[in-house]
């Protein structure tokens, strides 16, 4: 591997990565000049108020998360780890005994495990289940990366409007609230000790510190993958993405053979050196259900689609290619999308 | 006499104070509009921690701001403030209790992405992403000055106070270092 060439093209993607938030700077002009007009009080990394805060998160985390949100308190419920009704998760199959767990938040944890790796180590019900009228469920997920508030709502409920509205104006004292949703105001506004990102999904709602590029790649790539199906008649319900499979298969579930997986992975990888200079997503492995049958789908950047179906072959332990097809003509780049 | 004439020479000196601090208001106000996005950006590559890279960089500019009615232009604003940048990222990162003490990001590959890319090569960088991040400071300060912030050499020399020759030697050195830790784990890169 070239390591000149991988730098200028890691140099390239980081240079993305640091995303033009105007918002964000406006934030940051604004604390510069609050501290330049002797406003503001030291920056939060100074030792001693993070002492401080994290001594007062200890002694009295555990009795505020017992009670919930106190009323107009301003409680930091993403700072603030998980209480009583926490449950160690480890590995994910377990979540299915949790007591604090539901089919819908199964699933979001299994899409952020095998698009974006993020592993849920911990769950508990999250205050803000209080918070929002609406609400049905809502979750505090524990990562290796940070926290994850999840609020699901109702199947026709809207989450990808709510907005959070936070309020910097008191040093140390960070704030907020939400709009575009029905809200108790009595248990607002809610504290954190950091900036708060928001992002909607259908009917749910995730709140993080640091997490919502993930949640957002992880979300974008399963909706690519279920268009490329549906592009081609395929409903993705009865296939599963091979990923999972690889994850089934280290909790323990006895699924499709090593040598069907690694040889369509292979295929896989040689459907890519066929596509010289490939841009775009995949190619991704998806298995059908109950039947020894395989699809290996890719987006190109113009917003074209390939699928290749393939079958398996047990007397010559192969895969066997059926069907190759392609709406390159009929695309739309995926720039006007 | 003479008490009155230093009086009148101080009411005299005011309006130029006050024409002073404004006039560092104004430079101050334009130097923010057009370099905080970049020393933020800049912060974030060495701290590889947003949170925390906003911090270092209001503290840049609190220092940028105090340290203005000394700056002589004898640098380009941009490079006096990658300088101060560096400094604190420096400090921070040094920061007996923030490495001791306090949870650390993971580095370099926390929001690593390529969604336009595909995945193929996604490992790839993930891992000289993992390995630029762990690198010494001074090893990865270069890296990212001629690769993320694509400066010039004369530049970066300029910035870290030293000859460009010390650049290119530094340079080679970490990329030799950047090759022997990758090549450990069992990868050919060249």
């Amino acid at each position: 591997m070239d390591l000149e060439q991988n730098l200028h093209e890691l140099a390239k993607k980081e240079r993305l990565v640091v995303g033009y938030d105007r918002a964000q700077l406006n934030r940051m002009r604004g604390n510069i000049q609050k501290q330049i007009e002797g406003k503001k009080g030291p920056s939060r990394f100074i030792a001693l108020p993070v002492f401080v805060v994290i001594l007062v998160i200890v002694f009295m985390g555990v009795s505020m998360e017992k009670n919930g949100i106190e009323e107009g308190s301003g409680q930091n419920i993403l700072g603030v780890g998980v209480g009583d009704t926490s449950t160690e998760v480890e590995p994910h199959a377990k979540l299915e005994s949790s007591p604090v767990s539901s089919e819908r938040l199964e699933k979001i944890i299994e899409i952020m495990y095998l698009y974006e790796g993020i592993n849920v180590k911990k769950i508990a019900v999250s205050p803000l289940i209080d918070v929002f009228v609406r609400a049905e469920e809502a979750y505090v997920l524990e990562t290796a990366k940070g926290k994850i508030q999840v609020v699901i709502f109702p199947e026709n409920f809207n989450a990808e409007k709510i907005e959070i509205d936070e309020d910097f104006s008191v040093s140390g004292n960070i704030t907020y609230t939400f709009t575009g949703a029905e809200l108790r105001e009595e248990r607002l506004p809610i504290k954190a000790s950091a900036p708060t990102y928001v992002f909607g999904q259908k009917n749910t709602l995730f709140l993080t510190s640091n997490l919502q590029l993930h949640m957002k790649i992880s979300f974008k790539l399963q909706a690519i993958h279920e268009d490329i199906m549906r592009s081609f008649g395929i409903d993705p319900d009865e296939y599963e993405y091979a990923e999972r499979i690889t994850y089934k298969k280290k909790n323990g579930s006895k699924v499709l053979g090593a040598k069907e997986l690694k040889n369509i992975s292979i295929i896989a990888i040689q459907v890519l050196m066929e596509e010289k200079g490939f841009k775009g997503f995949g190619p991704e492995v998806f298995l059908k259900k109950g039947e020894p049958k395989a699809i290996i789908i890719y987006q190109k950047t113009d917003g074209s689609n390939y699928l290749r179906q393939y079958h398996w072959l047990k007397a010559e332990e192969k895969w066997i290619l059926e069907e190759k097809k392609s709406n390159a003509q009929s695309a739309i780049p995926s720039t006007a999308r | 006499m003479r008490r009155e004439e230093k009086k009148l020479e101080e009411k005299e000196l005011l309006p130029s104070l006050s024409i002073l601090h404004s006039t560092v208001d104004a430079s101050f106000e334009v130097i923010m509009e057009k370099h905080l996005y970049d020393v933020y950006r800049l912060c974030c590559w060495f701290i590889q921690d947003k949170i925390a890279a906003e911090d270092v960089t209001q503290e840049v500019f609190l220092r940028a701001y105090k340290s203005l009615p000394g700056f002589r232009g004898e640098s380009k604003v941009e490079t006096w403030l990658y300088r101060i940048a560096i400094n604190e990222s420096k400090r921070y990162l040094r920061s007996w209790s923030i490495r001791h003490i306090f949870y650390q990001a993971e580095p370099g590959v926390q929001e690593f992405i390529e969604i336009e890319e595909g995945v193929v090569r996604k490992e790839e960088w993930r891992r000289l992403a993992t390995v630029i991040a762990k690198l010494p400071f001074r090893h990865r300060q270069i890296i990212i000055l001629h690769y993320y912030e694509e400066l010039t050499i004369e530049e970066i020399a300029e910035i870290l106070e030293i000859s460009s020759g010390a650049v290119y030697t530094r340079l080679h050195r970490a990329r030799e270092k950047l090759k022997a830790l990758l090549n450990k784990g069992g990868e050919e890169w060249t």
